[in-house]
């Protein structure tokens, strides 16, 4: 065990306790990626913020129910992914994924790159759910492939072929919208 | 897509990732070498990996509010919801909870009364009670503890009993009966 997994397992054991500090510390190492496992579920941007706040507050009310602490990890994935299916029911998006390309906003980017950004979101917002979440934790570069596994509860084989398959559907339909433009001209 | 492809797409995923093994990352190296497919599928696969890096990072971490904020507005909202729960009660809680208040108010009430109107006894004290075998003595007359203005009919019997000593019985209508008081010379 590494001394970052070390120190968050200290982390869970005072937070237990309801040490808000340790909490606060918890929340902010696992933000990113836990951003993206809401991102996924949501298909998109909407909402993600206010997810995240009830993702918060589960977790600040129910952390003292954690037994294995060395879990932590899949327990707040769990936790978020029901957060956000929840409200993905309660306030069903009409869109989901748009056909559309997305434009990318950046202006230090090329347009070309712009693009190819826009049709890469916009095939991975189009992926099935379980695919996508792989997709996006594998991308967020902050969990390793074991991480990735127990945050999803999945055997890691498992994950690396759904990683696979997702990289596959993504790549295969940013290149059909890229054959698809090309027609258009 | 083949098996082999699949291997090859999963070896260039771990090199990308940065989970590729050393035995990984020299089979990858030989496919490279041998297959111009495969050069062609790995700067494919790292162009994806680093917009769908970038794009990622700018939705979920670029975006949307202060991580800091939002756990503060968590943790107010926990603590109202944690205060609201021990306020708002509903259904069969509710009901039993009424029921145990309405039990304690009724039991403190009969509490206070029972002990409250405790009557003082009315019959005769001991002081009055005559005791045969002290013959001698002088007993007080039994005062009546009721008011003079209520009249109440009683009757009187004499009575002797074994010893000869002679008994004044008082008789209330209610059908009680009292001792009355002893006089040796009566």
């Amino acid at each position: 065990m590494g001394d970052a997994e070390q120190n968050e397992l200290t982390l869970v054991c005072a937070a237990r306790q309801g040490d808000k500090g340790a909490l606060q510390a918890l929340l902010n190492r696992n933000w990113g990626w836990l951003k993206g496992l809401v991102y996924s579920v949501l298909a998109g941007k909407q909402d993600v913020d206010d997810v995240m706040q009830e993702v918060c507050v589960r977790v600040i009310t129910k952390i003292h129910t954690v037994r294995e602490p060395e879990r932590f990890r899949a327990w707040l994935a769990i936790l978020a992914r029901r957060a956000a299916i929840q409200h993905y029911r309660r306030s069903r998006p009409e869109v989901v994924a748009s056909k559309e390309p997305i434009h990318v906003d950046d202006p230090s980017a090329d347009l070309e790159r712009r693009e190819w950004c826009g049709r890469v979101l916009t095939a991975v917002r189009g992926l099935p759910p379980k695919y996508r979440e792989v997709f996006i934790l594998a991308h967020s570069g902050e969990l390793t492939y074991t991480q990735m596994a127990e945050a999803l509860d999945i055997p890691i084989t498992t994950m690396q072929i759904r990683l696979v398959r997702a990289r596959q559907m993504v790549r295969n339909r940013v290149a059909g919208m890229s054959e698809q433009k090309v027609h258009e001209r | 897509m083949s098996a082999t492809d699949d291997r090859l797409e999963v070896l260039i995923g771990k090199l990308l990732d940065g989970e590729i093994s050393p035995g990984e990352q020299r089979l990858l190296d030989r496919e490279l070498e041998q297959d111009s497919r495969a050069r062609t599928l790995l700067e494919q696969m790292r162009v994806l990996h680093e917009c769908a890096g970038w794009v990622i990072a700018q939705e979920t971490r670029s975006s949307g509010a202060d991580p800091q904020n939002v756990f503060e507005r968590a943790w107010r909202q926990s603590k109202g919801n944690a205060w609201r729960r021990v306020v708002h009660i509903g259904g069969m809680p509710r009901f039993a909870a009424g029921l145990a208040a309405g039990l304690l108010l009724g039991l403190v009430l009969h509490l206070a009364f029972a002990g409250g109107s405790k009557s003082p006894v009315n019959g005769p004290s001991e002081k009055t009670v005559a005791n045969a075998g002290d013959r001698n003595r002088v007993w007080p007359v039994l005062e009546r503890p009721d008011s003079p203005q209520i009249t109440r009919e009683v009757e009187w019997y004499g009575f002797t009993d074994q010893a000869g000593n002679e008994w004044l019985v008082e008789g209330l209508r209610e059908g009680m009966a009292k001792p009355a008081s002893y006089r040796g010379g009566l």
